[in-house]
């Protein structure tokens, strides 16, 4: 287990993921930093705000893109093949492969919260419980890149599919306010169809609007909760993902 | 040593594949013709963007909507002057700017951008009738939450008073200050001075009074306490010449009024008075 993370970890510095990643992230905070300057008031929270989005973009995308297309290559070079030669389960494998690109991932994403608080955290707390739910996030979508990655046969598929999902998960909460106005549709049924339909897709898709809220930048914690409800999603729904993926690949014939 | 070979252009002549090259002149010439055909087609930018569903707004916010505040809030900030545009404030269309406004507070009400924006930048247009779209948008802003949003309840005063010159609505918009606790006395006495300039003196009066008796004494200060009793014996002194010398109270050491537990000032004016406490 240990060898494939560090594999990964020597795969991650190979494809100059570290340095791309970084300076992505520094380049959009100096942006930020520009736009907020353009701003009549409330700069430092127009920076913040613009800052911590910003990055936490860069490190989804880039971490999605690095993960589908190491998976999908170790897939078509037989390097899986060579790995479960060895005395090694198809769970631990899985396992490794998460563990590997969590180390990646809070590699990355470390050095950006403490970035992020030396150019300008407004509220100490509030930037704290952001930069835990930063954390868990990338951990979460690390998850979700994992398991597209071992389930689909294309690279880009895995790609697309997994930002796909990242999206859908981000307005899931929209969809559930808007399935629960029943203003959707004329017809009282079918507005009760889509509210289940949207509850029963909930069921299968994490609350990413949970999670990375720029108002805690800007004003801190509204409520205890919002801390809870994060930690809870990412708690169950991580572990969720990594069993499916080992479910699938247990399946798979070599 | 062997080396992979790198692939070699080959050199293709006109003689030997002359409907490519026929074909690919033909192409750029409908290419220039179609380029002549747009050139003076630019693409519609308008000065105020469409104001989009409050639903939409939600959906792009992605679970972010601070972030997606600051995007659009620069947004209108910078509306009609980019492109290489400056607009005139006058050729704005303020019926959709003040929609943007409403729009925004659903995603953040309690940031001071947007009444700022509307307050300092907005209203300074040159068409002064559309400053009314500035001052609903402050008054609903500020009524939400005075004791926070004083300031553009006040904003919104001064403008429907000395732009729009329409004294009513400048009453209407201070009208929540004046129960407010927790913002400035001064404040609380605004709506007294438009009616005063109303000649409405018996409102002024009475709104005076009414700040006096509940703000507490203990947050008064002398001279705050000393300028009410000015502006209320005045007023009575007016309506009815020398009562004040006869109701004068006593005052002690820290300049306020004594408190009398069987004889109190204000319902002895009240009392004798009638007229002027509607």
């Amino acid at each position: 287990m240990k060898t494939n993370i560090r594999y990964i970890l020597l795969t991650a510095l190979r494809d100059w993921l570290f340095v791309g990643l970084l300076f992505g992230v520094v380049a959009a905070t100096l942006i930020s930093g520009a736009m907020g300057e353009m701003a009549m008031l409330e700069a430092d929270r127009l920076k913040i705000a613009y800052a911590g989005a910003s990055s936490r973009l860069v490190l989804v995308i880039g971490l999605i893109v690095f993960i589908c297309f190491h998976v999908r290559n170790a897939f078509d070079s037989k390097e899986i093949d060579v790995f479960l030669s060895r005395p090694i389960s198809r769970p631990n494998l899985v396992l490794s492969y998460w563990l590997g690109f969590s180390v990646v991932a809070l590699l990355l994403a470390v050095p950006t919260t403490v970035m992020l608080y030396y150019f300008g955290a407004l509220d100490t707390n509030g930037f704290f419980v952001w930069a835990g739910s930063l954390l868990l996030e990338v951990l979460l979508v690390v998850a979700i890149a994992l398991f597209s990655a071992f389930t689909l046969k294309s690279a880009v598929s895995s790609v697309m599919a997994s930002l796909g999902f990242y999206v859908v998960s981000r307005m899931m909460g929209f969809f559930l306010a808007t399935a629960h106005s029943s203003l959707l549709f004329r017809d009282a049924s079918l507005n009760t169809a889509s509210r289940l339909g949207m509850e029963f897709l909930a069921m299968v898709v994490p609350r990413l609007d949970f999670f990375g809220k720029s108002q805690w930048l800007v004003y801190g914690l509204a409520e205890q909760v919002e801390l809870y409800r994060f930690v809870s999603q990412a708690a169950i729904f991580i572990p969720l993902l990594l069993v499916a993926t080992i479910l699938d690949f247990r399946r798979k014939q070599f | 040593m062997t080396t992979a070979a790198a692939p070699r252009k080959t050199h293709l002549s006109l003689g030997s594949a002359p409907h490519l090259y026929f074909a690919f002149f033909s192409l750029f010439i409908c290419q220039l013709f179609f380029w002549n055909a747009s050139r003076n087609v630019f693409p519609d930018m308008a000065i105020v963007p469409d104001v989009p569903a409050r639903d939409v707004v939600k959906a792009l916010s992605l679970g972010d909507e601070q972030f997606y505040f600051r995007v659009l809030a620069l947004e209108i900030q910078n509306a009609g002057d980019t492109y290489g545009r400056f607009t005139p404030l006058k050729n704005y269309d303020y019926d959709k700017l003040s929609q943007w406004f409403f729009l925004l507070d659903t995603l953040d009400p309690q940031s001071d951008y947007i009444p700022s924006l509307a307050t300092y930048y907005f209203a300074q247009t040159q068409n002064v009738p559309d400053v009314r779209y500035i001052v609903d948008y402050l008054y609903e802003h500020g009524k939400r939450d005075v004791t926070h949003k004083w300031w553009w309840l006040l904003q919104a005063m001064y403008l429907a008073n000395h732009k729009l010159e329409d004294k009513d609505l400048a009453l209407k918009v201070g009208e929540p200050m004046i129960d407010a606790q927790g913002i400035p006395l001064w404040a609380r006495q605004f709506p007294a001075f438009i009616y005063e300039q109303k000649g409405e003196r018996e409102q002024a009066l009475y709104v005076m009074e009414h700040v006096l008796e509940s703000a507490g004494k203990e947050t008064l200060t002398r001279e705050e306490f000393n300028f009410m009793k000015y502006f209320i014996e005045e007023r009575i002194e007016k309506e009815i010449p020398g009562l004040m010398t006869k109701m004068a109270p006593e005052l002690g050491e820290d300049g306020f009024a004594l408190d009398k537990p069987d004889a109190e000032p204000h319902d002895a004016q009240t009392q004798e008075t009638p007229a002027t406490n509607p």
